[in-house]
């Protein structure tokens, strides 16, 4: 603190750090701990609420009667039920209170049944796409880094160009490219390497689908924090390692993976934080197939109750939080050194 | 670096690259396809093209055109808000000793580590409670957060870089607190706030999650745009949906030109 201060001055010190206590706290801890106590957070209406409203109804259909008879017997007898009910609401109106609310864990309870099942296939789900987008990604991130300056730039700029479109409209592309009626399918037909596009029905067809457009849509998130990683490695290193006759394999386990290791993590961490919570992508592909953020978003629907979409946010954070401990422990690394990466002026 | 292994371990290696160059831009092709090509893409009708009738069905289409105009406004807003909050955050972070700047620092990088839909409804939730409704200004918020933490790592990892002799040299001539930070850590972190700022407009402009759930029923492009590109034959929706992957293009070729290097 003393430090900062002396770097900074009070006069620009002060309000940075106001600046940012404030972010913190409006951006991120109270919005979590509004969703934390909401979850916990039960209200029920009063009885007399409901009932209140019933008689309401019923004196309307009375009123709407009343004018569609002219019998001055029936309309009589409505008068009558129009005074009753009116006593009736005066006096409930004399009870009515306020909704009340409890503290209560049903909504987590809730959570335990079918929609806790859907929470076990999003994880396995996501640790899949975060397993398949670090293999396939880390040559690419190899090559991006590092080999010739052409081959380099061309891989660098494809995958630019996928993390520049947000994930929704990249997984709506491919799901247009697979369509039977799509890109692919026409160009791979028009070519003649391809007798009917229904061939490609295996990526549109339920479940089928899924996986291939989930790793699609995440992949940049899995190959640039590699890329970042990589692109400090030492070459003399590498040099140095088949001067002295270490073979590719060797090479690669010894020096070039350990030292992609913290993008290795980064890239674990947000490819799994961001397929296990994904809604709008996994919709996109979504052909029978449900996911948690899809039980999340359904219950975001439901305006009047806000727990149970409270306590499903709540659980999917929690999950996130967990995955990311679990990672970082599994590397042995901590979170400020794989996302600061302060080796590199070293 | 020299190739590693033999020339059939290249031509693999270069036949795998190729093939996930292909991979990774047909989909961005299939996307812009619609504006160029008149009979292929998203279920395009074989027999007339898209892109006229489609950018006057988008001009007549004020769902569209509304939800198109509210991105890029939400775009410009998320940029204007994440890069001073990530530039705070950085040199804050940067200057707090060790022991104190963690704490902050595992809040600050928390938008990141959690997926957009608990962001976005945990500031639907917080400001219901005060009273605020559902709309952009929360998109902006929710979708902001997300953004500075990002810029932070940015600006960050420039700092980090950053040979602490500079500053120190300059305070013993006696320059200020604030002519050090103008002078000497600004001009070492500006090459990373072009890109900084892309990267925010460009994933603010497209996201979903985060931004549909703090805006409630307010359209961004995107929120309009997914219930109807599962449809079928929408030639504005086919357009619409071909201006992000342009605009990806365009970002993409600004990051080569002037981010060659940097950040």
């Amino acid at each position: 603190m003393a430090e900062f201060f002396r770097a900074l001055g009070l006069r620009l010190g002060i309000p940075i750090l106001l600046l940012v206590a404030v972010c913190a706290a409006v951006s991120v801890v109270a919005p979590l701990a509004t969703t934390a106590v909401q979850s916990l957070r039960v209200t029920a209406p009063s009885t007399v609420a409901d009932e209140i409203a019933r008689l309401d109804e019923e004196l309307e259909t009375v009123r709407r009667d009343w004018e569609h008879t002219a019998e001055p017997e029936r309309r009589a007898d409505l008068d009558r039920r129009t005074r009753l009910l009116g006593t009736r609401l005066q006096h409930l109106e004399r009870q009515r209170t306020e909704p009340t609310t409890h503290w209560s864990l049903d909504a987590y309870t809730d959570l335990l049944g079918p929609r806790g099942a859907v929470l076990g296939e999003s994880i396995a789900l996501a640790l899949a796409v975060t397993l398949i987008a670090l293999v396939v990604g880390y040559p690419v991130a190899h090559a991006a880094a590092d080999g010739s300056p052409v081959r380099a730039r061309l891989v660098f700029a494809a995958l630019l160009v996928a993390f520049a479109l947000a994930d929704p409209l990249r997984a709506w592309g491919w799901a247009a490219t697979v369509d039977p009626d799509g890109l692919l399918a026409r160009s791979l037909v028009g070519l003649g390497l391809l007798d009917a596009p229904r061939a490609l029905a295996l990526f549109h067809g339920p479940r089928t689908a899924l996986l291939p457009v989930m790793v699609y849509a995440h992949l940049p998130m899995a190959v640039l924090p590699m890329w970042v990683s990589l692109r400090t490695l030492d070459r003399s290193l590498v040099e140095a390692a088949r001067d002295l006759g270490a073979s590719p394999l060797r090479i690669q386990t010894r020096i070039v993976l350990p030292h992609a290791l913290p993008g290795i993590v980064v890239g674990a961490i947000v490819t799994f934080v961001f397929a296990v919570g994904a809604y709008a992508v996994p919709s996109i592909a979504d052909r029978g197939v449900d996911g948690f953020g899809a039980v999340v978003w359904r219950a975001t629907a439901d305006a009047t109750d806000r727990t149970s979409a409270a306590a499903a946010t709540v659980v999917l954070a929690l999950v996130c939080l967990l995955a990311v401990h679990g990672i970082l422990r599994l590397f042995g690394r901590r979170l400020g050194d794989v996302v600061r990466r302060r080796d590199r002026h070293a | 670096m020299r190739e590693e292994g033999g020339g059939a371990a290249r031509l693999i290696l270069n036949l795998y690259l190729s093939l996930f160059i292909l991979w990774l831009l047909l989909p961005v092709v299939a996307l812009v396809a619609p504006l160029l090509l008149p009979s292929t893409g998203i279920s395009a009708d074989a027999t007339r093209g898209f892109a006229p009738q489609g950018f006057s069905a988008l001009i007549a289409d004020p769902d569209l055109l509304g939800g198109l105009l509210a991105s890029l406004g939400l775009g410009a807003a998320v940029v204007a808000l994440s890069l001073p909050l990530g530039l705070a955050g950085a040199l804050t972070i940067h200057r707090l000793g060790t022991r104190a700047s963690r704490g902050l620092f595992a809040v600050l990088v928390l938008p990141i580590l959690l997926p957009g839909l608990v962001l976005g409804l945990s500031t639907s939730l917080l400001w219901r409670e005060v009273g605020v409704d559902d709309g952009i200004h929360l998109a902006v918020l929710a979708r902001g957060g997300q953004t500075a933490a990002f810029a932070m790592l940015l600006f960050l990892a420039r700092l980090d870089r950053l040979d602490p002799r500079f500053e120190e040299a300059a305070v013993d001539l006696g320059a200020s607190p604030g002519l050090v930070l103008r002078r000497i850590v600004w001009p070492h972190l500006a090459p990373a706030a072009p890109i900084a700022a892309l990267v925010a407009f460009v994933h603010a402009f497209g996201d979903h999650d985060t931004v549909a759930l703090a805006a409630g029923s307010a359209p961004t492009l995107i929120a309009t745009l997914l219930p109807r590109l599962t449809i079928g034959v929408d030639p504005a929706a086919a357009v619409a949906a071909a201006i992000p992957a342009v605009l990806a293009l365009a970002a993409a070729g600004t990051w080569l030109l002037v981010g060659r290097d940097r950040a």
